[in-house]
């Protein structure tokens, strides 16, 4: 009789160790044995449309830039060439982080109206392009607001000269089109810009 | 009889209670798993050179995870060995990490990784991973730190595995979109030729991405599928236009636009094309971002004549100044009830400026720096809000940042080439 409830007892402890030993489990994998899955990246990176692919080691060298220094006493001026005519118009600065004209920029804003507009005396249809521009401090974004501002200055400074608003086109590039790239108060003021471009 | 059935008490007792070993590295263990990961050697010549750079993007991953101490043990094993645990366990290793690297295919490579759990003297990962182009090999590693890191059921890194989309500058007024992983390892141009600048993810799938391109007569919105490169055109406007975000649903997007060369923020709607002005000050208002379920911006004005962050409802009137620290905050990134800016905290036109991250709060005094030195721009919260994207760049070196805030640690990715001018994730 004490024998028989011992066995049952052992049999009813087996089942329970089973069962319970099942949800404990902590060996999933034998060794030696394939990996349990294989599995793709390229199920993303694969399809992507583009060119240049690569995985960039650490040997490779950052770009240098091609812009030069600044040679001819911090005067940026742009040359256009309408119809064999050459038309220079300097470009207008501006302060850290401003976007106003101080008086010897309003003054070479006024001449390159004069200049502007004897031009399209002569080409009904001519444009203006105001291209803002910013140095490398402050974020990208911000920049090119700032650069878009500082051509709507130089605009409301053509057209309180007299241009017509039509003829004149405004961009900005923020800070993607500096004119030299050297660390020093020269080169970020030759930056912070308005260049003038005409447009036949 | 009677020892039989001891014996058996003694296996049962075991089994039931068996020590899950994993559970206990993470609730007995005050400093962070020890894990070591080794090379196997007796992986293919030819795949040799991606060995140790497959192995390094690993470790890099799990330091980065923030749930691991890697340790540098020089063991020199084949694949199928048996690790040497005790030896393991002199040096307090918990896990041990060895990878196999194949070729696949023609130009592909195929990895094998095995983990063991050092203090049950047990195999718990068997695993291969396979890419048909060898270039692709930073993937291989950030799947094996996920699976890693997952098995240990640390909090989800998965966001390793996602793409990262940014534009750099190369020339003037020339720049070009990239797609990369995080590590800035693996990269692919999706775009090139001219200036195109600023894109964004068009949703969480990663499937397609706005950027601006000034390649026609007016800066002009684009969308581009990212798999068959078709695009089109979303929106032009005078003087400028950048998509800043995207709302939850990929619906509606938040536009800096010049339409009357006035630079504003504007929500747009991509299903019914309708465009709503948000900011009407006569000044700068740029860089806005979705808050409160898409219903408020928050974004950067100028209207207390420097760059600060502000809030405003779309449809109302009232603008709510939400940073009170810094007289140069330009740039901003929204999670919940954080938001994370850049802050220039030197005022020099004359030489070098420093720009810091620092994370707010909207709705108590919490607010922390996350960085310290250089120029830090371009905050990117993540998906998971755990983690900050960031561009820094000091002299000469442009580097992709990322911050783990619930770590308080911070990562430096330097880009090989270019200028980083703007990045999404």
């Amino acid at each position: 009789m004490i024998k028989g409830t011992l066995k049952s007892a052992v049999l009813g402890v087996c089942a329970v160790a089973l069962l319970a030993g099942c949800s404990s489990k902590n060996v999933e994998y034998e060794d030696g044995q394939s990996a349990q899955s294989t599995q793709s990246v390229d199920d993303k990176a694969a399809g992507i449309a583009g060119s240049d692919e690569r995985a960039v080691d650490g040997n490779e060298t950052m770009k240098s830039s091609t812009l030069t220094a600044i040679t001819n006493d911090g005067v940026n001026s742009i040359q256009s060439d309408i119809d064999g005519v050459t038309v220079i118009l300097e470009s207008v600065h501006f302060g850290f982080d401003k976007y106003n004209l101080t008086d010897d920029m309003r003054n070479i804003a006024t001449t390159n109206f004069n200049k502007i507009s004897q031009t399209q005396q002569s080409y009904d249809g001519l444009k203006v392009k105001l291209e803002g521009n910013c140095d490398e401090w402050g974020t990208d974004e911000y920049n090119y607001a700032l650069g878009l501002k500082r051509a709507k200055t130089a605009k409301e400074a053509l057209v309180a000269d007299g241009m017509d608003p039509n003829k004149i086109v405004m961009v900005s590039y923020g800070e993607s089109n500096p004119i030299c790239t050297q660390k020093n108060t020269t080169c970020w003021k030759m930056n912070r810009r308005v260049d003038y471009r005409l447009l036949p | 009889m009677i020892r039989s059935v001891f014996l058996f008490f003694i296996i049962f007792y075991n089994t039931i209670f068996a020590i899950d070993a994993r559970m206990e590295i993470i609730k007995n263990k005050s400093a962070l798993p020890k894990i070591v990961t080794a090379v196997s050697s007796d992986s293919i010549n030819i795949a040799n050179e991606y060995q140790k750079k497959i192995v390094q993007i690993i470790r890099k991953d799990l330091e980065v995870s923030g749930h691991f101490e890697n340790i540098e043990l020089d063991i020199t094993n084949h694949f199928d060995d048996i690790p040497q645990y005790q030896a393991l366990r002199n040096q307090n290793i918990d896990l041990y990490l060895v990878v196999q690297v194949q070729n696949n295919l023609q130009n592909g490579l195929k990895v094998n990784m095995k983990l063991y759990d050092v203090n049950s003297n047990n195999i718990v990962l068997h695993r291969a991973y396979t890419t048909s182009s060898a270039v692709r090999y930073p993937f291989l590693s950030h799947k094996i730190a996920i699976e890693v890191n997952n098995y240990l059921k640390a909090p989800a890194i998965d966001w390793m595995d996602k793409f990262v989309i940014f534009s750099r500058y190369l020339d003037s007024k020339t720049s070009e979109i990239v797609v990369s992983d995080y590590t800035l390892t693996y990269q692919k141009v999706v775009v090139k030729g001219g200036l195109n600048i600023f894109p964004k993810w068009a949703s969480k799938e990663q499937k397609e991405f706005y950027y601006t391109t000034y390649n026609y007569l007016k800066p002009t919105l684009m969308k581009q599928n990212l798999f068959t490169s078709e695009s089109k055109k979303i929106l032009s406007s005078d003087g400028m236009i950048v998509c800043s975000d995207v709302s939850s649903d990929g619906s509606k997007l938040v536009l800096t636009m010049a339409p009357n060369s006035q630079p504003d923020i504007y929500v747009y709607d991509t299903i019914s094309n309708l465009k709503t002005r948000v900011t009407t000050y006569d000044g700068i208002d740029v860089g806005g971002s979705f808050v409160e379920n898409d219903s408020k911006i928050v974004f950067v004005s100028d209207r207390l004549r420097y760059p600060n962050i502000f809030a405003k409802r779309i449809n109302s009137k009232g603008v709510e100044r939400l940073v009170y620290h810094g007289k140069n905050n330009s740039q901003c990134s929204t999670y919940g009830d954080y938001i994370v800016y850049s802050s220039r905290e030197t005022d020099n036109e004359f030489g070098d400026n420093t720009f810091n991250l620092y994370l707010i709060s909207t709705y108590s005094d919490y607010a922390r720096r996350l960085t310290t030195t250089g120029k830090n721009q371009f905050p990117k919260f993540s998906a998971n809000g755990e983690s900050i994207l960031f561009i820094k760049n000091e002299t000469n070196k442009s580097s992709l940042g990322i911050t783990r805030i619930n770590y308080n640690k911070n990562f430096y990715f330097p880009l090989k080439s270019g200028k980083l001018q703007s990045i999404d994730w």
